[in-house]
């Protein structure tokens, strides 16, 4: 298994910059979380990766190789539009796409069982796409996506649309996906999901890559919050100490911004000199903390 | 797991499917059989209402029957030939010509003389051979009471003949010729725009459902343009040669057609130059399918082909009357004119083997030609969704 690299990739369309010089990678058996705001790169990002769009600069590597067709052929593919022949039945269609994909007719078809079976779709198979619900269109997106047993998994919006049973599915097949040692890369808006499910993050705006980590980095890697309940200080009470910032004073409750490494029992003396303190809490930023926090700097 | 796909294994699996795909398709099934019954019924039902062919007038002939075999013997001399019976008598044989049963009765008068009942009056090749022979029973009866040697005589008349030598033969075969021509060129019409309208429509959906996303991230879009190309177009020979085994079958059975040699060769040739035909207009309509996102736009693209597939038609009705002039020449050189117009000149029977080299070799390089700059279109147009790609802007970029 080796790790995905997009190494410098820029793309225009017209006057517009949609990439510019974009790098990451996505490590073997990682779960990595790709999120921006819409129109920041993403869709294009992947399509790029697919080979589906050329960049106008830079490359995709898989393991160090350009990926040229052969490789991208073992990539499991979710556009961010869904495509299925709608009028083509659920098993004949996905036997046909792992056949192209390049598995003999033997494979295909077991891979098709296997993997409608594990998505809860296997009485579906002799269905057209279009009669099924959007859900079950979904499922079956993502079965495309794995029949040929893919050696990288690249989803655009894979949980967009499902509901709260699939989700779990499809969070477990991407975890489990990401255990067998494929890399897996997915763009979601949906941000506690990113947070909960990802070894690392990827924050994109504007074509660019702000922030890439762990979230536990990224979440370090900010300003902490601290909330102090000391009902006697006075507003200011803890400016003068290197790294604080307050952010809000109101009914005796201070929220303060905090520098990574700035020293907080110096804060809690500070604020004991004060008074009572009846609470003394660190809030890590969540994700959307972050997102926000990069999308408008 | 093997990952590797060769370009003649991709380009087989989506023919394949195009081609499952098609002949699956409750509404093809269904207008072929309809079209085969029509066929098939439609040569049963013309040999049954045209009479296999020969419609005899009958002649009644009262009391002495000598005249019968006279009658027979000149009718068959001078090309009309004629049926006798025998009637019992005059009142039978009047009964007989009203209810049309025979269309002229002879009743034996005096001393060689006959009348001929008729319904109104008798003319032509009928009158010919009833005073013909009338005149030779009577000019046999006196020769006979001469004495003369009937045998002598026919001998020493033998020779006077009259021989023909016509500079522009009337062709036996010409109507048959002319029928096989006009079925040639309307089915070619109708295989090549439904047939390319399928294409454009096949590459429209894959376009429309977006599922062409997923395939070019596992294929080329020339393996997956020509792979739609070839399982269509299969089905499309497929079809042809149904509807040409069902109406050269049935004609030649019924006896409707009679030119077994020809009916064959214009079968070959139309299903051959369908062949060529569909691949010239199959990448124009790809490329046409490729430029719009919705099927209702379709139209807007395809249109110019749809007129271009019109113009070479009316060239080709216009030529069937007369399949030799210049402009029907003239045009068979030229593609995608040849794709009809040989067909045509070969059931006329006016292609020399040189032509049909010639034309084959022609059209065929300037498909592959097209081919080229259709597939260039297709590539840059199927993956722009949205607004739908003009020709102007096709060609352009």
């Amino acid at each position: 298994m080796s790790t995905l690299t997009i190494d410098n990739i820029s793309k225009r369309y017209g006057d517009t910059i949609a990439l510019d010089s974009l790098s990451f990678d996505v490590r073997p058996g990682e779960l990595f979380g790709f999120v921006g705001s819409n129109g920041a790169g993403k869709t294009t990002t992947m399509r790029i990766t697919l080979g589906v769009l050329s960049a106008d600069s830079g490359q995709v590597l898989l393991g160090g190789k350009p990926v040229d067709l052969d490789v991208r052929r073992t990539i499991g593919y979710m556009p961010e539009e869904r495509g299925l022949y709608p009028k083509m039945k659920v098993g004949p269609q996905l036997e046909y796409l792992a056949q192209l994909h390049g598995l003999s007719k033997s494979d295909s078809e077991s891979a098709v069982q296997r993997w409608t079976e594990r998505l809860g779709i296997s009485a579906r198979l002799n269905d057209t796409v279009d009669a099924l619900s959007l859900g079950n269109q979904q499922r079956v997106q993502l079965a495309a996506a794995l029949v040929h047993d893919p050696a990288v998994l690249v989803l655009d919006e894979p949980f967009s649309g499902l509901d709260p049973v699939a989700v779990d599915v499809m969070s477990e097949v991407l975890r489990e996906k990401a255990a067998s040692g494929v890399p897996v890369i997915f763009s979601s808006h949906q941000l506690d999901l990113v947070q909960r499910l990802c070894d690392r993050v990827g924050i994109i705006a504007a074509g660019s890559m702000k922030a890439v980590g762990t979230v536990d980095e990224l979440r370090g890697s900010g300003n902490a919050q601290l909330e102090v309940h000391a009902p006697a200080a006075t507003p200011g009470w803890a400016d003068g100490i290197p790294g604080v910032e307050t952010v809000d004073h109101s009914h005796g409750t201070t929220l303060l911004s905090i520098k990574p490494g700035t020293d907080d029992q110096a804060i809690l003396h500070a604020a004991l000199a004060t008074g009572p303190v009846h609470e003394f809490s660190t809030h890590k930023p969540s994700l959307s903390d972050l997102f926000r926090e990069a999308v408008e700097a | 797991m093997n990952h590797n796909v060769s370009s003649s294994r991709a380009i087989g699996l989506i023919a394949r499917r195009e081609f499952t795909v098609q002949v699956m398709k409750k509404s093809f099934v269904i207008s072929n059989i309809i079209i085969l019954a029509a066929i098939i019924g439609g040569i049963v039902a013309y040999s049954i209402f045209s009479g296999g062919g020969e419609d005899r007038d009958a002649i009644g002939v009262v009391g002495d029957q000598s005249i019968a075999a006279v009658l027979q013997a000149n009718g068959d001399a001078i090309g009309y030939p004629v049926e006798v019976r025998e009637i019992a008598d005059a009142a039978a044989a009047r009964a007989d010509v009203e209810s049309g049963d025979l269309a002229v009765a002879l009743v034996p008068g005096g001393s060689g003389a006959y009348t001929a009942i008729t319904d109104s009056e008798l003319i032509g090749a009928l009158r010919a051979v009833v005073e013909g022979s009338v005149q030779t029973q009577a000019t046999d009866g006196a020769l006979a009471a001469q004495d003369v040697d009937q045998a002598a005589l026919a001998a020493a008349t033998a020779n006077a003949t009259v021989t023909v030598t016509a500079i522009d033969p009337p062709d036996p075969e010409a109507g048959q010729r002319v029928a096989l021509s006009l079925a040639a060129v309307f089915i070619l019409y109708a295989q090549i725009i439904g047939f390319g309208m399928y294409v454009a429509m096949g590459v429209v959906e894959e376009k429309s459902s977006r599922v062409v996303e997923l395939l070019l991230s596992t294929v080329r879009p020339l393996q997956l343009l020509w792979g739609k190309i070839l399982g269509i177009g299969a089905v499309g020979i497929l079809q042809l040669a149904l509807y040409g085994v069902a109406g050269v079958g049935a004609g030649l059975a019924t006896g409707v057609l009679t030119v077994t040699g020809t009916a064959i060769s214009v079968f070959v040739g139309t299903l051959g130059w369908f062949v060529l035909g569909f691949a010239f207009f199959a990448v124009l309509y790809a490329a046409g399918g490729s430029m719009v996102s919705r099927q209702e736009d379709v139209n807007s693209t395809t249109m110019p082909l749809l007129v271009l597939i019109m113009a070479m038609f009316f060239a080709a009705f216009y030529s069937v009357g007369d399949p030799e002039s210049t402009l029907s020449n003239v045009l068979s050189w030229i593609p995608p004119f040849s794709a009809v117009m040989m067909p045509l000149r070969i059931a006329a029977g006016v292609a020399p083997l040189y032509q049909i080299v010639g034309t084959v070799l022609i059209m065929a390089a300037t498909t592959a030609a097209l081919a080229v700059v259709a597939a260039k279109i297709y590539q840059r147009s199927i993956l722009r969704i949205g607004k739908t790609v003009t020709w102007k802007e096709a060609f352009a970029r």
